[in-house]
């Protein structure tokens, strides 16, 4: 009996440390090279999010988890090889959104701290970190410790998510009138429905509003069956969510709260247009080039339903084509 | 006296209206019922012009006049020359254009390696110093760092910090760069 435990420790011992051992890339040529390809990964573009986010996640867990999991593991390493480890960890949480990989980005931090090697900006990057993952105490707490962090300070933010039984996506919401931000569940989709994804600082949504305002009847036609979302992001620029929903009310700019929650929504460059139907996606324009795409809204609009006879193109846009 | 009384508040008015007029009155009311005239000059607003300026008067617009920069100007008199090798060369191949101009870069190199002063001459070049006080992380070293970092004059309302210009005409996340108002 006791040679049989002997042997079962001895060879789970065994494979524990084999498993170790082919996890952990053994070089720091590997890490430096796994972290160039991770970089080029995350330059490519996607149509899908889910799918762009997937791959990025995957790549992670395959050349990097491990040493998150085992951070004695980053004791031995050049100091330079921990920090592509933190800088991975926190390129991957800005492109989930998981609190997760923040919290992985923290224990890469800790080890450069333990070699003396953290520094300012290492600290102002988590603090962006924890907004876009959400964490918000994190965050706070993280700019008390540091008073010189010289970050924008994150204002109050009032949860009003108590109870939401049907799982309704939530977002953050900027007053238009005192700047104050709240986290509240976004209202139920209609049957028909536009959802705008966009951003009062992104150049291709003020110019896809610009061009949509001069047409005041499928300007209203939008708005009214428009909600416009703002990405997931570590961004604390609240006061330009207020001055674009004070300065177009009928277009007022929420920000998801967490972009995987709107289960319909798998792109969330700015500006795209979903239209919806019955909760569906039944078409999407994507982006605003200098031509518009006006003529493809009134498409999408169609598509679920809306009326747009009478909505025609204006004299400059018709002289384009 | 009672005259006196009337002329006062006569001229007190007439004087007031026009300050009231100056000082904007109340807000408008955040209703459906805001101009096209009004949400156009929100979205054209002085910021946009400023960056125009800036835009219309860079060095490098597009990759042919960078490569001619580059071979024609010594390493000695090119701010870029304050960059290590690889971090100039990344931050080369991050840059974008279109027939505007710059459209995007990456910044993590220059806030990692220079400070506000040096980065300031190196986007100077490309029309896009007003970026600046964006990169959080760029390390302060003197006062006038300090200004470029907190200069209102700089401060970017049309450049987009954690995104990049994509076609067909949108802004799509991407980690540590930036999408410029040309985008």
């Amino acid at each position: 009996m006791r040679k049989s435990l002997l042997v079962f420790f001895l060879l789970s011992w065994f494979c524990t440390a084999s498993l170790h051992a082919q996890t952990l890339p053994h070089t720091t040529d590997s890490i430096r090279q796994a972290h160039k390809a991770f970089e080029a990964l995350s330059m490519q573009r996607d149509a899908s999010w889910r799918h762009r986010i997937s791959k990025l996640e995957r790549y992670y867990q395959d050349h990097f988890s491990a040493y998150l999991r085992s951070p004695e593991s980053m004791r031995a390493m050049p100091v330079d090889d921990v920090r592509l480890v933190y800088e991975t960890a926190r390129a991957v949480a800005f492109y989930s959104g998981k609190a997760a990989y923040a919290d992985d980005a923290l224990v890469a931090l800790n080890a450069l701290r333990a070699r003396h090697a953290e520094n300012k900006a290492d600290l102002q990057h988590l603090y962006r970190t924890y907004i876009s993952t959400r964490q918000f105490t994190n965050a706070r707490q993280l700019a008390q410790q540091h008073p010189s962090l010289d970050v924008k300070p994150l204002p109050t933010i009032d949860d009003h998510v108590m109870d939401n039984p049907d799982a309704r996506p939530t977002v953050l919401t900027v007053s238009a009138e005192t700047g104050h931000v709240d986290h509240v569940v976004a209202p139920p989709l209609q049957d028909t429905q536009i959802v705008v994804i966009a951003h009062p600082l992104c150049h291709f949504t003020r110019d896809a509003v610009r061009d949509l305002v001069r047409h005041p009847t499928l300007w209203k036609l939008l708005t009214q069956h428009a909600v416009w979302i703002a990405p997931q992001d570590g961004n604390v620029e609240f006061d330009a969510f207020q001055h674009w929903n004070k300065a177009i009310p009928a277009a007022h700019i929420n920000i998801a709260y967490q972009q995987s929650d709107w289960t319909m929504i798998d792109y969330w460059g700015t500006p795209t247009f979903f239209f919806l139907k019955h909760g569906k996606v039944v078409d999407r324009v994507t982006g605003w080039p200098k031509e518009g795409r006006v003529d493809a809204l009134l498409a999408g609009m169609r598509a679920i339903g809306l009326d747009v006879a009478g909505i025609g193109l204006t004299p400059a846009t018709a002289a384009s084509k | 006296t009672a005259m006196m009384k009337m002329t006062h508040m006569a001229l007190l008015l007439a004087f007031a209206a026009p300050c009231l007029a100056l000082a904007g009155g109340p807000p408008p009311a955040s209703t459906d019922s805001v101009s096209v005239d009004g949400i156009i000059a929100y979205l054209d607003d002085l910021a946009s012009q400023q960056a125009e300026i800036q835009q219309a008067t860079a060095q490098i617009q597009s990759h042919a006049e960078l490569a001619r920069y580059l071979t024609s100007t010594p390493a000695e008199r090119s701010p870029l020359s304050k960059l290590s090798a690889p971090a100039r060369q990344r931050f080369l191949s991050s840059i974008t254009f279109n027939e505007h101009g710059i459209t995007g870069f990456s910044y993590a190199d220059l806030a990692a390696e220079l400070t506000p002063t040096e980065i300031s001459a190196i986007l100077r070049l490309f029309g896009a110093e007003r970026t600046v006080p964006l990169m959080k992380n760029a390390h302060i070293s003197n006062h006038v760092d300090s200004l470029i970092m907190h200069s209102p004059y700089l401060m970017p309302s049309e450049d987009h910090e954690g995104y990049a210009c994509d076609a067909p005409g949108d802004c799509v996340k991407m980690n540590d760069h930036i999408c410029t108002h040309n985008c």
